[in-house]
């Protein structure tokens, strides 16, 4: 069965607020981000695929799995919730004993896949500590463990990276990578650098739509020309920022200098590659979000 | 495995570790872990104590005198759910009980089954559960001697029938069975609000295994917890008397044959509102109902506290060493008893398993469905009163 996940006009609502409207996407094997804003509905569609919520309408297929058939939907899929955690006072590999029960594996292959799975997360050293006893990184790491025990065609993980340090975050988006060269691998976040360094293949959500499914390259491409770098002083700085989206800005004595977003080449401003961060802003930029954008740095 | 996992997590809560204390202080404070009277055979001319027996001629004189005297003072007592109440009757009602009075002392020839009935009508008047009821009559005003013969059928039962150890058992299980019909859903409610403290029951849903599976092993771990340590202390209770009865045939099981037919029940019930009612709105209300119930259940069974069961008395109530007659004649109510409790304990557990599902695929969130109802009958209320 191909690894494929294939969601077409999929609508979710909370009472009468849409959360999800008409969001179709393809999902292949290998890193695929999922990019947007706190409150943009990324959640809801992790939460959806891993059926803890059940859709209005529409129609979603997970391996070939139709998304009705939740006892095969789970066997399928391995989730890290946004909000992780475990019983405080279990040990490292009593937690994970206990979720690999209930995901149905048989006591040998159980024992071997937790070995080698908290050997995968670098974990094996602090198999006897407590839950409690962990770093938040660790507590990721151990996360993406649980997730994995089932062996899953699809691992779906929802703001992994939020509240890590550098170090722990450049050692997480690794190992993602790592468990991705298999398997279809959904990476939910809203930090745009987590994206750069692991995904090629993304979607970008705002107010429960989407607003762009393709490469990395493309969306980069679809940005180029419109980024600018200019040097103003600080009583310009008020009325620039009112007229242009800024991405960044980096100040140094009386000088501020620039980089923002623009349709068209400005005097005195410096055309130049735009990153990924400049091409996310531009995309919500396009469609409609300019008002909300400017104003301030990102 | 998962059995084991969810016991393990189980025993070692504090929770559980606070009942077992309680489980051990309650039968000790009131020496049913250590019984130290025998059950010996009567001799001639001993007391033999007293018990009740349904004797018209002692009945009717005494009833009759009791009613005269609370219609003189115009005060009835009487207990309604087991709480001490005294009624005072209006004119036109004190005339009813006049025309009762008259019909029971001017007929000569006034038949028990006549008796009865104006007995009745008095207990209606002054709104039930009176002396005069049907449950109290007998218990109040058939209260006799035991004869000699009387007491030798006792023991002849309690040696035949009970083989000395289920009288014990008895006993133990109606002070346990008080305790265990309210402490164990403390631990259902600690057990299933643990997924939501921890911030688990995302992982726990997202796994294969069906909700079915996991609730009710969850309740059966939780029972097996609760039963073990009762089942130890109910052969601690019983051994303390095996000595004492040297050479007579005991029945060994008698404890155990109690504790899971007897206390099992009981302890099934609270564990299943425990866990229903912790699945439906994510809050602890469970403790709250099942204390309502058990604290009603208990003051309605004092009446019935040396035997006399009744079908939807959630407490068990066999306040009294012997008294196995009582047992034999309420044995096919007792029987009935439990096993619509457990009935309605499955019950319990199936509607859990359904609302367990139903917060699987987010269709149902206790907390947030249960501050929703209750913010939509303020903001009811505040448009009303605006």
């Amino acid at each position: 069965m191909e690894n494929l996940i294939e969601i077409k006009n999929l609508n979710k609502f909370y009472g009468k607020k849409q959360a999800l409207s008409n969001v179709s996407l393809t999902i292949e094997q290998g890193m695929f981000g999922l990019l947007g804003r706190n409150g943009a509905g990324k959640t809801t569609l992790m939460k959806t695929l891993v059926t803890l919520l059940t859709k209005k309408s529409g129609s979603i297929t997970v391996c070939g799995i139709p998304i009705e058939n939740a006892k095969e939907i789970r066997k399928a899929v391995g989730y890290l919730p946004q909000d992780f955690s475990m019983y405080p006072t279990m040990k490292v590999t009593e937690a994970m004993d206990y979720l690999g029960i209930l995901s149905g594996i048989e006591t040998k292959e159980r024992k071997e896949r937790i070995d080698m799975l908290l050997q995968k997360v670098n974990l094996t050293e602090h198999r006897n500590k407590k839950i409690r006893a962990l770093s938040g990184g660790m507590k990721r790491r151990l996360g993406i463990a649980q997730a994995l025990l089932n062996d899953p065609k699809v691992l779906i993980v929802d703001e992994p990276t939020a509240g890590l340090d550098p170090e722990e975050r450049i050692r997480f988006r690794n190992l993602l990578c790592d468990v991705a060269e298999s398997r279809i691998v959904i990476l939910s976040t809203h930090i745009v650098g987590d994206i750069e360094a692991t995904c090629e293949k993304i979607a970008i959500l705002n107010e429960g739509s989407i607003l762009y499914h393709g490469t990395v390259s493309n969306l980069l491409a679809a940005a180029k020309n419109k980024v600018f770098t200019k040097s103003v002083s600080q009583h310009e700085l008020p009325a620039f920022k009112k007229e242009y989206y800024i991405t960044s800005m980096h100040t140094q004595g009386n000088k501020t200098q620039l980089r923002f977003l623009s349709d068209l080449p400005i005097a005195d401003a410096e055309r130049c590659e735009p990153n990924i961060e400049d091409a996310y802003m531009f995309c919500l930029w396009q469609h409609g979000e300019k008002a909300s954008l400017l104003g301030g740095a990102l | 495995m998962l059995f084991l996992k969810e016991l393990k997590k189980t025993v070692f809560s504090v929770t559980f570790l606070m009942f077992v204390f309680i489980s051990i202080y309650l039968p000790g404070s009131q020496d049913v872990l250590n019984f130290s009277d025998p059950i010996s055979v009567p001799k001639p001319g001993e007391d033999y104590g007293t018990h009740t027996k349904e004797l018209p001629e002692r009945i009717m004189p005494f009833a009759t005198a009791r009613l005269i005297s609370e219609y003189e003072a115009n005060s009835y007592v009487a207990y309604p759910i087991g709480f001490y109440k005294t009624v005072r009757l209006s004119e036109d009602e004190q005339k009813q009980m006049s025309a009762i009075l008259s019909r029971l002392t001017e007929n000569k020839q006034l038949t028990y089954e006549e008796f009865k009935a104006c007995m009745q009508d008095a207990d209606d008047l002054i709104g039930g559960a009176s002396y005069y009821s049907e449950s109290n009559l007998v218990k109040t005003f058939g209260r006799v001697p035991m004869t000699y013969e009387e007491a030798l059928e006792q023991y002849e039962l309690s040696k035949n029938t009970d083989h000395f150890t289920g009288t014990y058992a008895r006993l133990f299980c109606d002070y346990i069975g008080i305790p265990l019909s309210i402490l164990p859903v403390f631990l259902a409610v600690a057990m299933c609000l643990k997924d939501k403290r921890s911030r688990i029951s995302e992982l726990i849903y997202t796994r294969k295994t069906s909700s079915a599976r996991l609730l009710f092993t969850r309740f059966f771990a939780i029972l097996t917890a609760i039963m073990l340590p009762v089942i130890v202390l109910s052969y601690i209770s019983n051994s303390s008397v095996w000595g004492m009865h040297d050479g007579m045939a005991l029945n060994y099981m008698a404890p155990l044959n109690y504790a899971l037919g007897w206390l099992l029940p009981s302890a099934m019930v609270s564990v299943a509102v425990g866990i229903f009612f912790t699945e439906l709105t994510g809050t602890p209300i469970a403790i709250a109902v099942q204390s309502l119930w058990w604290f009603i259940d208990l003051y309605a069974g004092i009446a019935r506290l040396d035997g006399n069961y009744a079908l939807f008395q959630l407490t068990l109530r066999h306040n009294k060493l012997g008294n196995t007659q009582a047992f034999i004649d309420g044995f096919p109510t007792l029987v009935a008893n439990r096993l619509f409790f457990a009935g309605v304990a499955i019950m319990l557990m199936v509607a859990a398993v359904l609302i367990y599902e139903q917060k699987r695929r987010g269709n149902l969130n206790g907390f947030k469905a249960s501050k929703k109802s209750v913010m939509g009958l303020a903001n009811r209320k505040n448009k009303s009163e605006a």
